[in-house]
């Protein structure tokens, strides 16, 4: 395919306003990254509250604000964004595509999120302060009444902007995966990460547009009230809520994923196994996510509980054929144990602690016992935190030389590696104990049995600050005394690696390889493979 | 699977079944409405998908056909960037600002039509050349 360009703008113009999908994906992503960084901080402060029990820096109005700013700050601007710009930047590459498809629209995305997040962060300047309802903010406890102020309108507008960001990256990347694919490139061709990226914008399409409805009722609600009042209205808006609320997890999850399956396959010098199998098992994954939102809401015991519980089990079927895969492809590979592939296998470890402990709270009678205790708390903090961010830190590692043309430090990412590993399981894993022993969630002060455990999850906190550290030193001493990297440094098997690093305008100059299967460079390298495959 | 609209229509599929499963077991409306729309919202686009892709394959590839044209930058973007937000913020914080940022949005919207043209006219152009001996 050829393309034509328009005439280049200046170096303002392609700060702001560059189409190109690898400026923008890299401005969501640095985007993201910085509120990463603000809800980060939030969340030292929740841990230095929780120090001890009592009150020591805040009262519990005020870490209501903390704990709602840092939950929202998380799923909304930080990692549902990132996810999605990893998309945005790979697929294109990864499906053989000169650009993006409807890159004005990927543009307006980041620049959407950039205002959403400035709207929400902006309650911190109002009298009220800003949405203090948890990241849910359930319907009475977010209406007028319950929490006045111009902060809450500001948090309702902020999640409005971030999630028509998130509409339309996941536009973008579905587009360029029906529309943009090159000569030969057809669906079962795609490689691991695009399929991921492929279900995640389903799911995106499905749940997105449900929180958009939620969140204009809201408003709505708080202006002239009446929408959510009677008996089922404040469970009308959990169903709205959690319609968005649950799909998004898997959002936050299977680019993450499909990243780790390209780093595994990589650095285990394999096909990846059970292709097909692991195709199919996630549109069954992505199906029975959208499926399952209302084990959410079992405490409120108006949803059909049997139902939710059977789908929600059932999610282990497509997550373990995803496990299988995984280890089979390392199975009797030449496995070459980088950083990358440190915190690839990390992903698989403590993913699995989540996801067995999303089981456990999966079966009705466990979750009425912990529902809104600490216990919840752990078990998305093991599947968000000590999972799909280790699984970034896979592909960041993996990718950057692809991104930036040069390495990171080996020494200094075995550090970040090293700390995070120790911080993310002293920070979560002692909640799942206090969770279990029946301290709520959302509080600023608990009972003195409490207090070893939370001094033990509190300096997990600081470790995990010192990792972060240490991955900021990492990239700020690899860009400023940079050690050249070759256009595939790693053998990877994907096209991507086809390019030079970073990739040109139009991603490639040269000719692409012949596309015969999910891994056409894997296929040049190793004829033989290619055959076997067939 | 040669068709895009494959993975859609199995997923539309797929989530229509536990839509219909949910209709059967569950006594509230909402959940299963909104299951059901999903399905339907899926379905609508994998059959745009499906349509999409049987008119490009009958339409025979002429001189140019592959061009595409790719903008570098869009300034008109920019506008609907600050229009959006500044209206919604509007609904709460008063009129005015609904009617700033309309006026911002329609600039921004008279620009995406001037770059559109341009980018029509920039096909041409090549489609020209290519024709021309």
């Amino acid at each position: 395919m050829s393309t034509i360009a328009a005439p280049r703008g200046g170096s303002l113009m392609a700060t702001v306003a560059s189409t190109d999908h690898k400026r923008v994906a890299l401005r969501v992503m640095a985007t993201a990254l910085l509120f990463f960084l603000a809800g980060g901080v939030l969340a030292l402060l929740i841990r230095a509250e929780l120090f001890s029990p009592g009150y020591q820096l805040v009262g519990q109005d005020r870490y209501n604000e903390i704990f709602s700013m840092h939950g929202s700050t998380m799923i909304y601007l930080f990692v549902v964004p990132l996810a999605l710009a990893i998309g945005v930047y790979f697929v294109p590459l990864q499906v053989g595509a000169a650009e993006i498809a409807l890159p004005r629209l990927a543009l307006l995305g980041w620049w959407l999120l950039v205002g959403g997040g400035l709207t929400m962060w902006m309650g911190w300047f109002t009298q009220n302060g800003p949405g203090d309802t948890g990241w849910t903010a359930f319907d009475p406890l977010s209406d007028a009444a319950n929490s006045p102020g111009d902060g809450m309108y500001l948090w309702i507008f902020g999640v409005m902007l971030a999630t028509v960001s998130g509409l339309l990256l996941a536009a973008c990347v579905l587009g360029t995966v029906v529309r943009r694919r090159a000569p030969g490139m057809t669906m079962l061709r795609l490689s691991v990460f695009t399929w991921s990226m492929l279900v995640t914008c389903l799911l995106v399409i499905v749940g997105f547009p449900v929180l958009l409805v939620a969140m204009s009722l809201l408003f709505v609600e708080r202006q002239f009230g009446g929408v959510f009042d009677g008996s089922g209205g404040p469970i009308n808006y959990q169903n709205l809520f959690w319609f968005y609320g649950h799909p998004v997890v898997y959002v936050m999850f299977f680019p993450f994923v499909g990243a780790v399956g390209e780093v595994i396959a990589t650095f285990s010098r394999r096909r990846f196994f059970g292709y097909r199998a692991h195709v199919g098992a996630l549109l069954l994954f992505t199906a029975l996510s959208t499926s399952v939102w209302a084990h959410h809401m079992f405490a409120t015991g108006q949803v059909t509980v049997k139902y939710f519980s059977l789908m929600s089990t059932a999610l282990i079927i497509p997550g373990g054929i995803e496990y299988l895969d995984l280890l089979g492809t390392m199975w009797r590979g030449r496995i070459r144990f980088g950083v990358p592939m440190a915190f690839a296998v990390g992903f698989i470890l403590q993913f699995l602690i989540g996801g067995l402990s999303g089981v456990y709270i999966g079966s009705p009678p466990l979750d009425y016992h912990v529902h809104d205790s600490y216990f919840i708390v752990a078990h998305f903090h093991y599947t968000l935190f000590a999972g799909s961010l280790f699984a970034f830190f896979a592909a960041f590692y993996y990718w950057w030389p692809k991104v930036t043309g040069c390495f990171l430090r080996t020494g200094l990412g075995w550090m970040h590696f090293a700390l995070l590993t120790i911080g993310a399981n002293l920070t979560f894993f002692p909640m799942f104990f206090f969770g279990y022993d029946g301290m709520p969630r959302r509080v600023a002060d608990y009972s003195s049995q409490f207090t070893d455990l939370n001094r033990a999850s509190s300096i997990g906190a600081a470790f995990i600050a010192l990792a972060v550290l240490a991955w900021i030193a990492n990239v700020v001493v690899s860009l400023a005394r940079r050690e050249p990297a070759p256009s595939d440094p790693w053998e990877g098997h994907t096209l991507e690696w086809a390019t030079s690093s970073p990739p040109p305008r139009h991603n490639f100059s040269d000719p692409l390889p012949p596309i015969r299967s999910f891994a056409p460079l894997l296929d040049a390298r190793q004829p033989a493979s290619e055959e076997r495959a067939r | 699977m040669s068709s895009s609209a494959v993975p859609l229509a199995c997923y539309a599929v797929l989530i229509g079944i536990t839509a219909a499963v949910l209709w059967v077991w569950s006594p509230y409306v909402l959940p299963s409405a909104l299951l059901t729309g999903g399905a339907a919202a899926i379905a609508v686009i994998a059959l745009a998908v499906a349509v999409r892709d049987r008119r490009a394959e009958a339409k025979a590839p002429g001189p140019g056909a592959a061009e595409r044209p790719v903008p570098d930058y869009s300034v008109s973007i920019l506008a609907l960037a600050y229009a959006l937000p500044t209206m919604l913020v509007g609904a709460y914080l008063g009129l005015y600002l609904i009617l700033i940022g309309g006026g911002v949005l329609l600039l921004g919207l008279g620009g995406l039509i001037r770059e559109w043209r341009a980018e029509r006219r920039a096909v041409r152009r090549a489609e020209e050349n290519a024709d021309a001996p």
